[in-house]
Order: structure tokens, then C-alpha cells, then sequence
């Protein structure tokens, strides 16, 4: 699927680019068929643990302070943790001798290392462009609209936000709901969206339970996820 | 009108927390409430800035800890005052080209037993004695060469550090003997040890004395470091803020584990970005969650075998009720009822402590210092009462140290 992108060019008092949609998603409560699927993995086995004196059953939520004060009542061995870290929730199972412990501490008990980020890896808006131009079965997936042509979107022109809406009443409606002002410049281009389905709904929060006491509401989501790739 | 109580309960053991760095819970006010987020940064604002400007520190950064009785002291010392700022903060103490940084992660508490066990192998009996009868000052006791590890493993707070970099020198020390017992709960049956109030020598308000600094002025590295991150004169920020500040200098992105975002650093002057990095490294990560070393600590037996010797010098036989101390240094057993006929007083805290007369106690010993520079500090910050005036909360400055021995 592929859908219009249209970055604005800067605008407003920040001066920030700003992207906006004229082909909305379907709404994310879009409900699909829930269908009996098959596994995409093979089972590939874990390593074993390695037991020991320090237990916790067949699992548990806990406190990395909780974790480290079992660790040293049952390894009679003291262990530092930072305070800010201490409440952090873990779950824990099972059971592990005092190498693993130290071992699984270390994953755990750490904060993120506080270095330089690495840049992410980007993908330029140019080199997508021209990717949608060399793919006909997408870029002519997107269907043209009255007053916009696929050909304007992939050479990037652009034009005010009042040309646009007059283009188009669907265009006018929204930017006006945007509060985006007829003087501002705007730059067509496309994106390219993947959806993943595995049909059905999850749910999004904990149940909500009501002033009684009863259970009021739950808080579903479709399981149709939107990935956009859009380029800088 | 401004109301000063003071708050007499003074920290026996502070030293010998095994309180995780960063851990230190907020202070709370008399009335319960936790110390605001608004007073911690307002002390540290100016307690830092006061302390850069006499120790003409041109860039900071320091991990704040939660409220502190802050002061500042008046000459420049030098490293001798980084070391006791870093210790009564429980922070560590690293210089990056120059620029001052305070961390919690690295921080490890010294045990102050061993050290002020090995001082007081060094002193001869009369020295013992006058020591525990009258005081001595510190600057009589060291000759001027008292131990800075030890100094400052003894050091509380900031505005304790401040009192003994200028008064030290005449900071009186004290010594007795601290009469114990052990048996086992009634309860659990683990053995538990408690101490007699039978101490001579409550903290208790003396005058403040004069200045007599016992350290000379160590310099500082030389800031060598000019960049465009540029804090200003000093100011308190969370470590996001700091990181979002130095994101912006640099045109780059840093890591920042949100479980320490809302840390609170000082800081103050500018760095160029390899300095701002090392420092953040240092900053912005958490105490590594690895086997903690076993603290040198004192032996038992070692304690006893000097008191075998000294504890004689060290106590009357009012203060110990009519017992000697032969006792005590020897372990004798006895029951709780018959300990209680030297001392009425003790049934009722044996009765407290859930122990019958028949309970077995053993008699033990254990020495305590006191230091003290005179005076009060403030324990907390002023409490406004009802829009008018407030309320000061002092501490007195006599601090007491239990050597007991493992």
C-alpha cells in the first residue's frame, strides 16, 4: 500500500518540519478475522540452567533489591546495587547456582551504559523516492485523487497550503483541521506503508474496574500494526 | 520569633552504613513529611557555589545525594577538601582536565574500625588515659599527622568536613569504654548484642572551638578544558537535563538509562566533549551491581587483647556500677536478673527487650571515641511555621564512634 506523504515545509513559530497524511490509515480498531495460523519458527532448544541454592519457585515478580537480598542470604556473599536502581520489578523463576547469579546480575542489575549513541542507520528520502519511481507495482498502487498527480508527489513539488484546499474540498477539510495556515509552503512525496496482520484484538491496558467496584471497561486494540517508511 | 531544638541523637555507627550509594532516602522534616526537591537544590545550589568559590574551581560536576547540612569554609585547601567533600557525600572523587566530578558509582564505604584501631595501638597509656579522662585535640593526638583516610571516614556530613578542615586541629577526642551484652533473643534465638547506657559521655552541646586547620593547601589539577557545553556559574540540573543540554552543545546523541534521569548534578563552567564524555561516564552510570570486597574490619579478639591491657585506664568503676572490667573483657556470663542488681535501671529495658531474669546474658566490651568541634549544626532545613519565622533543627557536633570488633 502505498499512501501520499506530504512534509510541510517550516512553518509555525518553532520553524519545525512537519509531516501530514492526506490518506489516513483505517482506523487501528479496524477489527480482522482472527484466523488459525501455523508457527513461522522452528522450536530451537535453550540452554539448560544451571541449579542451585538460590530458589524462586515457579516464578514471581520482584525487586532487583529483593533479587540481590536473596542472592546474598543464600550465598552469604555481599553484592553492590546502585539505591536509584532498587525498584526495579524483575521476574524471576526457577533457581541458580552463585556463578550464574553473578553472571545474570551483571545483565541485570546494570544500568545502560551512559556513551555516545550510535547515529541510527537512515534512509534517505531521495534514495526512496526513487525506489517508489522504479517499482510500478506500488507507486501505481496509490490511486490518484482529483487535483494531485502521482507525477507531482514523486518530483517532490511544491506549493502553498491554499492551492491544496482548493484543489480538493477533502484536502481543504484537512488542513483546516490541522489549523495549518493557507501561506504555508508545503512538499508533496510518498511513503511506503507495511501492514502486518495477525487478525483479531489484544488488549491495550489492565481492565478498568469502576467506581463499584465492577468491571466497566476493556481497552482492545486491532492486531494490524502499520510500519511507514518515510526517508529523511 | 525563630525556635532552635536540638535534636541530641547523635549517629553512633554513621560510618559503618552499609546504605547503597544513591540510595539515600530523602531527609525528613520533624513532622514526618520528606524534604522537598526545592530545598535539596536550593543547599546544594549555594553550599556548591560557596565551596567553587573559595577552592577557585572553574568547572563541576557533582552527583547530589539528597539534603545535606552544607557550610563552606573560609581558606582554599585543595585536594585535603575534595577528599572529605567526597567522603561526607558518599560520592567519588575524580578530576577530568581539570574539572572537579563527584560520583556515586565507584563509591565504597571504608570501615573506620580498623583505622581508629591501629591509632589507638599507637598510644601510649598515659596518652590512654588522659584521653579518657580529660580529651585530648586532635592536633595532640596526631602531631599534627592524623590519618586523612581516617578523618574522613569519620566525617558525617559537609558541614562536619567544613568544621574539621578549619577546626580540626583542635577538635577534642574522647575515649571509654562501651560496656555490652550478649544473648540470645527469646524469640528467634539469634544472638543479639546490646549496649549499655552506661556511657559517661552523652553527646551533649560544648563550645565551639577555634580554627586550627590540620591540612595544608594540596593544589587542584589546572582546569584544561574550554568547550562549547558551557553550565555557566553554577547551577543544580536532573542528569536528563544535563545530557539534553550537552546533546545540544555537541550535536550528539547520548545513552541515558531513565532509572537515573531524574538525578540531581551540580554543575558549573564548561568542557569541551572528550572531557564531557569521561565525566558523564562517570556520572551518568550506576554503582556496577558486582560481588562487593569484604571491608577490612576489626577482629574481636584483637579489640579484647588490647583491652585486657588499656581497659583499666579507660573506665571507673562508677561508670561500670561497681563491676570491674576484667568482667566485660572477659566475657563473663551471668543472668540478666543479677546484672539488673548492679543497675535497677536495666530491668526495665530487659523487660522492653522481652528477657527474663533468668536470661543468660555475656558481658562484653568495646571502646568508644567521641570527636568534637563544639557547637551545633543544622540537621535539617529551617521548617517555616505557619508563615512565620521557623523552626532550626540542630545536632550537636560531638560525634561518637563504637569500635566493637567482629
Amino acid at each position: 500500500m502505498t499512501r501520499v506523504f506530504v512534509p510541510l515545509l517550516p512553518f509555525g513559530a518553532t520553524g519545525e518540519r512537519r509531516a501530514l497524511r492526506l490518506a489516513p490509515d483505517k482506523p487501528q480498531t479496524f477489527m480482522t478475522e482472527e484466523k488459525a495460523g501455523k508457527p513461522l519458527f522452528p522450536h530451537v532448544p535453550l540452554e539448560k540452567p544451571q541449579p542451585g541454592p538460590l530458589k524462586f519457585g515457579e516464578g514471581k515478580v520482584i525487586t532487583l533489591g529483593e533479587f540481590r537480598e536473596a542472592a546474598v542470604q543464600a550465598f552469604q556473599t555481599d553484592y553492590y546495587i546502585d539505591g536509584r536502581l532498587e525498584h526495579t520489578l524483575l521476574f524471576v523463576r526457577g533457581s541458580m547456582d552463585q556463578e550464574t547469579f553473578d553472571r545474570v546480575y551483571l545483565k541485570v542489575g546494570a544500568a545502560t551504559p551512559p556513551v555516545r549513541r550510535p547515529a541510527p542507520s537512515k534512509l534517505r528520502r531521495d534514495e526512496l523516492t526513487e525506489w517508489i519511481r522504479n517499482h510500478p507495482e506500488i507507486r501505481d498502487a496509490w490511486v490518484e485523487r482529483e487535483g494531485l498527480s502521482r507525477d507531482e508527489l514523486l518530483n517532490g513539488n511544491t506549493l502553498s497550503a491554499a492551492d491544496l484546499a482548493a484543489r480538493n474540498p477533502e484536502f481543504a477539510a484537512l488542513l483546516q483541521a490541522r489549523n495549518i495556515p493557507p501561506e504555508t509552503q508545503l512538499q508533496l512525496g510518498l511513503e511506503v506503508a507495511f501492514t502486518v496482520d495477525a487478525g483479531g484484538f489484544r488488549d491495550l491496558y489492565p481492565p478498568q474496574v469502576g467506581p463499584n467496584g465492577k468491571l466497566q471497561h476493556l481497552h482492545a486494540a486491532s492486531n494490524r500494526m502499520t510500519f511507514v517508511v518515510i526517508g529523511r | 520569633m525563630v525556635v532552635f531544638p536540638v535534636l541530641l541523637a547523635c549517629s553512633l555507627s554513621l560510618a559503618q552504613t552499609s546504605q547503597s550509594p544513591g540510595a539515600k532516602p530523602p531527609a525528613p522534616s520533624p513532622d514526618g513529611a520528606p524534604i522537598s526537591r526545592e530545598d535539596v537544590i536550593s543547599a546544594w545550589e549555594k553550599g556548591l557555589n560557596d565551596i567553587c568559590r573559595v577552592e577557585k574551581i572553574g568547572a563541576m560536576v557533582f552527583t547530589i545525594p539528597g539534603w545535606e547540612p552544607m557550610a563552606t569554609w573560609k581558606k582554599q585547601y585543595g585536594v585535603p577538601a575534595m577528599r572529605i567533600l567526597a567522603k561526607a557525600t558518599r560520592t567519588a572523587w575524580f578530576q577530568v582536565n581539570g574539572v572537579q566530578v563527584f560520583s556515586f558509582a565507584q563509591y565504597d564505604y571504608a570501615n573506620y574500625e580498623p583505622m581508629l584501631f591501629n591509632l589507638l595501638q599507637t598510644l601510649d597509656p598515659e596518652t590512654v588515659k588522659k584521653a579518657a579522662s580529660e580529651g585530648l585535640t586532635l592536633g595532640e593526638l596526631g602531631n599534627g599527622s592524623f590519618d586523612m583516610d581516617l578523618l574522613s571516614s569519620l566525617v558525617p556530613d559537609v558541614a562536619f568536613g567544613a568544621l574539621m578542615l578549619e577546626k580540626g586541629g583542635n577538635a577534642k577526642i574522647g575515649m571509654q569504654l562501651l560496656p555490652m551484652i550478649e544473648y540470645a533473643d527469646p524469640e528467634t534465638g539469634k544472638t543479639v548484642r546490646m549496649t549499655l547506657p552506661w556511657a559517661a559521655d552523652s553527646p551533649t552541646i560544648t563550645p565551639p572551638v577555634g580554627d586550627a586547620p590540620m591540612f595544608s593547601y594540596a593544589p587542584l589539577e589546572p582546569l584544561s578544558t574550554q568547550g562549547p557545553l558551557d553550565f555557566g556559574d553554577g547551577k543544580v540540573l536532573s542528569l536528563k537535563e544535563m545530557v539534553a543540554q550537552a546533546e545540544e552543545a555537541f550535536d550528539t546523541r547520548y545513552y541515558l538509562d531513565f532509572r537515573l534521569a531524574d538525578t540531581l548534578v551540580y554543575v558549573r563552567g564548561n568542557m569541551d566533549k572528550a572531557t564531557f564524555e569521561k565525566v558523564y561516564a562517570l556520572v551518568g552510570d550506576a554503582q556496577p551491581p558486582v560481588e562487593r570486597p569484604a571491608r577490612a574490619s576489626l577482629d574481636r579478639e584483637t579489640l579484647q587483647a588490647w583491652l585486657a591491657q588499656h581497659a583499666d585506664s579507660l573506665s571507673s568503676t562508677e561508670q561500670l556500677h561497681g563491676m570491674q572490667p576484667a568482667d566485660f573483657v572477659e566475657g563473663k556470663t551471668m543472668s540478666a536478673g543479677d546484672l539488673a542488681s548492679y543497675d535497677p535501671a536495666l530491668r526495665t529495658l530487659f523487660e522492653q527487650r522481652g528477657l527474663s531474669a533468668s536470661t543468660q546474658v555475656r558481658l562484653r566490651m568495646g571502646v568508644e571515641f567521641s570527636l568534637d568541634p563544639g557547637g551545633i549544626r543544622s540537621a535539617l532545613p529551617p521548617q517555616a511555621a505557619g508563615g512565620r519565622g521557623g523552626v532550626n533543627y540542630g545536632v550537636s557536633n560531638r560525634m561518637r564512634f563504637a569500635l566493637i570488633g567482629r
